[in-house]
């Protein structure tokens, strides 16, 4: 990880949409994030990108694996209070099932100048440790530089079966 | 109608009709009784409440193939939004079958919130899809389920079941590998699609 120190920038949604097309992402199941409006509405401008709006995480979670069964490259795009909502289904799903499911969570309510390790509010505090309990390996998107890696990452959740979380810790740019 | 009966229908239909299958909870034992290999077909379970959801992820990324999930009314209720969400997707080949008795049969037939004031087919109907109807009787459900399933949906069909003891003993394939199976047949055949090492 990313020195706990280290302030983030906003990342880029245009670089980041176009990350997605180098990773061959077919599909994006959203439940919508504040800090991910920008990087939302950019995907809506994509037409090679399928979206798919779901009413909570669980579902997303679901409708994430049944493209897979079909074939398909999904990712997921929540948020941190939606990650704690659909733990039981992540770990039915994700973890036992070893469905690939790839979020981006936003860090709903962090701030860029405080570690999140030491955040007021819990929802920021306990994602990481959370995702580490759970066995869920994570990435930090502290910078543009940092989306680059984001292919990589979703080759290693097809070859483990496993979920892995993209953390986006402040709002997205344009 | 009995739960033995109905669903030897349904694995039945899905199975000569090589419609795409998930079914949950109860349904499950029956279903791979009848037919023990099943590869067009996922069991959700441990994970009350998803199956709906992963019927529809599979309907929307295969969109060349009818799918059909059986659930029960108590997982529908427990993630009722789903409906919502199938609704506004509106994916064509998607059907939604609830077995509906009211109650939680597999923790010991407790009664389901709403069990006897919630009306599903109105909930599904007014979430968007495009057909909403209940079956109460074995031949009719015999007589019209092909028809039913191959109509433009999505589509939900409520079957009233009467009460039954849970069967206690579950299927052996996994999850896992049944989802595995089901990438390597369609991995590729769908657009943006692909067959990775791993996958």
């Amino acid at each position: 990880m990313t020195d706990q120190h280290e302030i983030p920038t906003p990342l880029s949604a245009a670089r980041l949409v176009e990350v997605l097309r180098q990773a061959r992402i077919s599909h994006v199941v959203i439940v919508p994030d504040t800090y991910q409006e920008t990087f939302i509405a950019a995907i809506e401008a994509a037409p090679d990108l399928q979206t798919v709006y779901a009413c909570s995480e669980d579902e997303a979670i679901g409708i994430n694996a049944g493209l897979y069964a079909m074939g398909h490259r999904p990712l997921l795009t929540i948020q941190n209070n939606g990650f704690y909502a659909c733990l039981n289904t992540i770990r039915g799903i994700s973890l036992d099932a070893g469905v690939p499911t790839v979020m981006l969570i936003g860090q709903y309510g962090n701030k860029a100048a405080t570690p999140m390790e030491q955040h007021p509010q819990r929802m920021v505090r306990l994602l990481e440790p959370t995702l580490d309990m759970w066995g869920v390996p994570s990435l930090r998107l502290w910078h543009d530089a940092d989306l680059g890696k984001i292919p990589d990452v979703y080759e290693q959740a097809l070859q483990q079966q496993s979920p892995w979380a993209l953390v986006v810790p402040i709002p997205t740019g344009v | 109608m009995l739960r033995e009966e109905v669903i030897r229908i349904l694995a039945d239909v899905c199975r000569k009709n090589q419609y795409l299958s998930v079914a949950t909870m109860q349904a499950t034992p029956v279903w791979h009784a009848l037919d023990p290999e099943a590869p067009l077909h996922i069991d959700m379970l441990g994970c009350m409440g998803s199956a709906s959801s992963l019927g529809l992820g599979m309907a929307l990324g295969a969109p060349d193939k009818r799918v059909v999930t059986v659930d029960g009314d108590g997982c529908v209720t427990m993630q009722l939004a789903t409906l919502v969400t199938i609704g506004e997707a509106r994916a064509r080949n998607y059907t939604l079958i609830v077995m509906n008795n009211g109650l939680y049969e597999t923790s010991g037939n407790q009664p389901i919130p709403g069990a006897a004031t919630a009306d599903f087919v109105a909930l599904a109907q007014a979430s968007g899809f495009r057909n909403s109807t209940r079956i109460d009787d074995v031949d009719d459900l015999r007589a019209r389920i092909a028809t039913l399933i191959e109509a433009e949906g999505p589509n939900f069909i409520a079957l009233n079941i009467d009460r039954a003891s849970a069967c206690k003993s579950w299927p052996t394939l996994s999850m896992r590998d049944q989802i595995q199976a089901m990438r390597r047949t369609f991995g590729g055949a769908h657009g943006g699609s692909e067959q990775s090492a791993g996958a």
